[in-house]
């Protein structure tokens, strides 16, 4: 499978799958989120392998590659997507969905295996009707996302497979003699013998408290805006 | 032995080497009040642009969800965490201790990203609060609170003298222990002096009360030999 067609596969079946969960007025981003999700989803079963010959790179504050948008151009001229107009109460966006004549594509028939599929499932679901839990997500929970550079290429084979450990797995060893040991251990301990404090907590005290504390915090209120330089 | 007289060694020429415990550094102490700097984006479309508020902690509020506000990837606030902005003196401190997990301690992963964070030092500190003096009339520490605290009577204030000889000292509040990367600890941080292992025991057993951690026996001893010298004037409440 070469790149491009890898690549509008999996656009094709991210659409599929998230019309087959109700989730409609899916747009570039949350497209672009998802191929990256589900190139995150394969590195971490794999040891770091991506299933899309999609080169990631940390464009435009999240990951990003050209050859998408260009990928999409095509479908649409080719009317495998098509786009609509959205208005809603506090925003405007193109909705991006599968034409009603394509093929409906599972993230099976694409070739991804049965346990990614359901991981990658499982993010559609999640953040397929919230954008801000999406961008979180990719942003600050995805290995690739966490100490890269702008314009840097996404390193995925750090990606971890999180299911590998389970705390089921642990050896449980036989602990009675651990907490015998331990009993004996705490009878013999003896408390620090204890300091009779002669400071008064008095009203000498009290100003001072009263002093110490009157310097803490900010009373005002600020706000203001920021421009943020790399 | 009094509390003047566990400091007869008090001041050192160290301008290098590590931080140890009981030496002064001057650090950026920060109060323990504190505003959440709330922030989204100005505009949805740019991450360099963004808005802020200054507001109190709302614990319904706050380390949420921030459902209506998209995520800024440059300030690396997450849902779960916000930038909080607190005032702060740069103020001697002691060193109480410190931790650390060498790159040869550490052989639970290769991965630099992984291992840096264990190999950053972290200390203890404890920061020294000027006593009242005739150019800080006003502060915390009057002569009468001060002789107090020189005579030992608190577990979480212990007095040190003046680092230049002039005035009345300076007060280690042991209410205020926090913790500071080493990488503030440079060798110009350094105020040239150093408690004495008497009076960093003395320091050490009230930090222990504060605490609530177990102490030797013979620390306690020291601690109250210390301190019957320095009651013995009983004039003095």
């Amino acid at each position: 499978m070469d790149n491009m067609k890898n690549t509008d596969k999996s656009i094709a079946a991210i659409l599929s799958e998230l019309e087959a969960l109700g989730i409609k007025n899916a747009t570039e981003t949350s497209v672009v989120k998802f191929l990256y999700l589900m190139d995150y989803a394969n590195a971490c079963a794999t040891g770091g392998q991506k299933f899309t010959n999609i080169n990631w790179k940390f464009e435009s504050f999240g990951p990003f590659d050209a050859s998408i948008r260009s990928e999409l151009a095509t479908m649409l001229s080719r009317a495998v997507v098509s786009k609509a107009p959205v208005v809603m109460p506090d925003r405007e966006f193109s909705a991006i969905s599968l034409s009603k004549d394509q093929a409906r594509l599972t993230f099976e028939q694409i070739g991804l295996s049965d346990s990614i599929a359901v991981q990658v499932r499982g993010y559609l679901k999640e953040f397929g009707r919230n954008l801000t839990k999406l961008l979180n997500f990719v942003y600050y929970k995805t290995e690739p996302m966490a100490e890269v550079q702008p314009n840097q290429v996404l390193d995925f084979t750090g990606c971890a497979d999180k299911n590998s450990f389970s705390s089921q797995s642990l050896p449980k060893p036989d602990l009675t003699e651990f907490h015998a040991k331990m009993a004996a251990l705490k009878a013999k301990r003896k408390p620090s013998r204890a300091i009779k404090w002669a400071g008064l907590y008095d009203e000498t005290y009290e100003r001072a408290v009263a002093v110490m504390n009157a310097d803490e915090g900010f009373e005002v209120i600020l706000e203001g805006s920021a421009i943020l330089a790399i | 032995m009094g509390i003047r007289e566990i400091y007869p060694t008090f001041k050192e020429n160290k301008t290098q080497g590590p931080a140890l415990p009981g030496q002064l550094f001057w650090v950026p102490t920060p109060q323990i009040d504190f505003s959440i700097i709330e922030t989204k984006r100005a505009n949805p479309l740019n991450h360099s642009q963004v808005e802020f508020t200054l507001a109190d902690y709302d614990s319904a509020k706050h380390y949420k969800e921030k459902a209506a506000h998209l995520p800024v990837k440059l300030l690396q606030i997450d849902h779960k965490s916000e930038a909080l902005l607190c005032k702060s003196k740069k103020r001697p401190c002691v060193v109480l201790g410190s931790a650390s997990v060498s790159i040869a301690d550490s052989n639970a992963s290769s991965s630099p990203r992984q291992t840096r964070p264990l190999t950053d030092e972290t200390f203890l500190l404890a920061p020294a609060f000027s006593a009242n003096s005739a150019a800080d009339p006003v502060g915390p520490f009057p002569p009468d609170f001060l002789t107090r605290i020189a005579k030992l009577h608190y577990p979480h204030f212990s007095w040190i003298p003046p680092l230049d000889g002039q005035g009345p000292g300076s007060v280690i509040r042991l209410d205020r222990i926090f913790s500071i990367s080493g990488k503030y600890l440079t060798p110009d941080a350094r105020c040239g002096y150093k408690l004495n292992p008497d009076a960093f025991t003395i320091l050490m057993v009230q930090a222990a009360q504060v605490l609530g951690v177990t102490v030797s026996e013979e620390a306690i001893d020291e601690f109250e030999l210390v301190y019957e010298e320095a009651n013995k004037d009983k004039s003095v409440k």
